[in-house]
């Protein structure tokens, strides 16, 4: 018999079914124990309303044979995420539309005699620059009992949000730490005294967290209690308005920062924009990594060509100004997301495979490493060898930008420290790349110092 | 600590009034359940409240605008 050893490593929790792969294609089994359930979300027209609202991944029913036939009702074939991202990658805002999602997704179950059985973060990915569903298991029968989800949703959006909002935007690495989302009391021990006067902070998060405490060593006999319809629906209404008001708040001084970043004229710039247009041209990606995007200038030169691109930088700042400049915009192909390219996010959860270190959610077609190698080789004295096979590991073309030690910005690095660079030179450069890569093209930036490289990785040849 | 003392009393009360059932395949925890239950009847009965306020003032709006059309006859 088959088993479920098939399902992907992150689907095991929830016995209505499991994610699989079968010949380069995902599918998803719903289970018999789900049917009821299943068959609701369509009879109720929640299906309908969700997908149509963009809230809800859209699938269809396939004949694929299921993994394993005994347990299985029906196989899905949902739509593909183009990129599958992460909480403790998301920024203030991405986190907050995420929190929005699941509260509005849970307002429209109610609607149609449905809930949420889960509020996992894990759940949610952005798609076309907006948070999507990609459960559809997630939804059970309206029962007249308290939410079961809710403490998930505290752990997973509430508390990171406030802990970002109040405390400071670091701490959204605890998401990383605490798979299943920030404890009640960790969360009401690190925010600020004065979040205890503020009621829905005060009863969701410190009283919640004093209730978990007083009843965590008791046992409690089980019986059916019912919760009022407006009672529910109140609850959430609560947490949306809470959520609703959250915000990042910083000095105006320090967004303008971002928009003032290089060393060289405006003509220099668009010298370099034009260059990484050709070699984009040239390459003709259906994927991009922009790795060290910073506010996403050069990443919209590949997503606004219709590439599905994602806009990595370590600057929780920077990536919060791109994703705002996202939604304004209303950019569909660009994903801003943070990430420390010298610790990038490992493989996590049961056995190191429940969600994907982000080597593991490559290789793109293309990245651009603009304006990163000298913080990598000096600022984190990385070689440039470590560097070439690790970006060899992660896209089948690069376009990467050699800054001379001449140039200003690598003056300053090395201003506060001893130059023990050697081999920080272009012709180590090119050598070191020139194992991992074939350079394709070299085109220096006029009226600048810099270099810029068009590399096919020699394993994609 | 008195603050705890007199929450574990409100909390045990109500844990005694609605005991706690186990049902999906995530854990809700005692304290969750017992907080939740705390705010749902709270935000509750205020919604409950609003909802009858607006109903009071509809049949209140409705009873007048029969008399505004006797008035202008």
């Amino acid at each position: 018999m088959p088993s479920e050893s098939q399902a992907l490593p992150s689907s095991f929790r929830d016995p209505s079914g499991f994610l699989f792969e079968r010949e380069g294609g995902l599918y998803r089994q719903v289970n018999r124990s789900y049917q009821g359930d299943y068959d609701l979300l369509f009879s109720s027209g929640l299906y309908k309303a969700l997908t149509e609202r963009g809230l809800l991944v859209r699938h269809d029913e396939t004949d694929v044979p299921p993994p394993d036939p005994q347990l299985a009702y029906k196989i899905l074939k949902p739509q593909l995420v183009p990129f599958i991202s992460y909480p403790y990658e998301w920024c203030f805002t991405q986190l907050k539309e995420a929190a929005l999602a699941t509260l509005k997704i849970q307002k429209t179950a109610f609607e149609h005699g449905m809930s949420l059985k889960d509020a996992s973060a894990f759940n949610i990915q952005f798609v076309d620059g907006r948070p999507l569903l990609v459960d559809t298991l997630s939804f059970e029968k309206l029962q007249l009992r308290p939410w079961i989800a809710y403490r998930q949703f505290c752990q997973h959006f509430l508390n990171p949000l406030l802990l970002i909002a109040y405390k400071d935007f670091h701490l959204n690495q605890l998401s990383r730490i605490f798979i299943d989302g920030i404890p009640m009391g960790l969360a009401s021990r690190l925010l600020p005294f004065r979040t205890r006067l503020r009621p829905g902070i005060a009863t969701h998060v410190h009283l919640h967290a004093m209730s978990q405490k007083v009843f965590s060593k008791k046992t409690v006999k089980v019986r059916e209690r019912q919760v009022r319809p407006v009672s529910l629906a109140g609850l959430v209404e609560s947490l949306d308005s809470l959520v609703r008001k959250l915000s990042l708040r910083l000095k105006k001084t320090e967004w303008a920062q971002y928009y003032q970043e290089t060393n060289y004229s405006p003509e220099g710039f668009e010298r370099k924009k034009r260059i990484v247009e050709e070699f984009l041209d040239i390459m003709k990606p259906d994927t991009v990594w922009d790795l060290g995007a910073n506010t996403g200038i050069f990443s919209r030169l590949a997503s606004r060509k219709g590439i599905e691109t994602v806009a990595f930088d370590v600057d929780f700042i920077a990536v919060e100004v791109n994703t705002r400049d996202c939604l304004e915009q209303k950019e569909k192909n660009l994903l801003p997301l943070v990430m420390d390219l010298t610790n990038p996010s490992p493989a996590i959860g049961w056995e190191n495979r429940e969600r994907k270190s982000l080597q593991e959610r490559g290789p793109a077609d293309a990245a651009l490493a603009l304006a990163l190698l000298h913080h990598l080789a000096i600022s984190n004295n990385l070689p440039l060898p470590k560097i070439a096979e690790y970006l060899s590991g992660v896209c089948r073309w690069l376009v990467i930008e050699f800054v001379p030690k001449t140039d200003s910005q690598v003056q300053r690095l090395l201003a506060t420290r001893e130059d023990i660079f050697d081999h920080y030179t272009r012709s180590d450069f090119e050598e070191q790349f020139s194992r991992a890569f074939l350079i394709v093209r070299i085109a220096p930036v006029e009226g600048t110092e810099r270099i810029l490289y068009l590399m096919k990785n020699r394993s994609s040849l | 600590m008195k603050v705890m003392l007199r929450l574990s009393a409100v909390l045990i009360s109500v844990l005694f009034f609605f005991p706690l059932c186990g049902y999906s395949y995530i854990d809700l925890g005692s304290g969750s359940y017992i907080i939740q239950l705390l705010i749902a009847g709270f935000v509750g009965f205020s919604l409950s409240l609003r909802i009858f306020w607006k109903k009071i003032r509809s049949r209140l709006s409705k009873k007048a605008k029969p008399d505004e059309t006797v008035d202008a006859k």
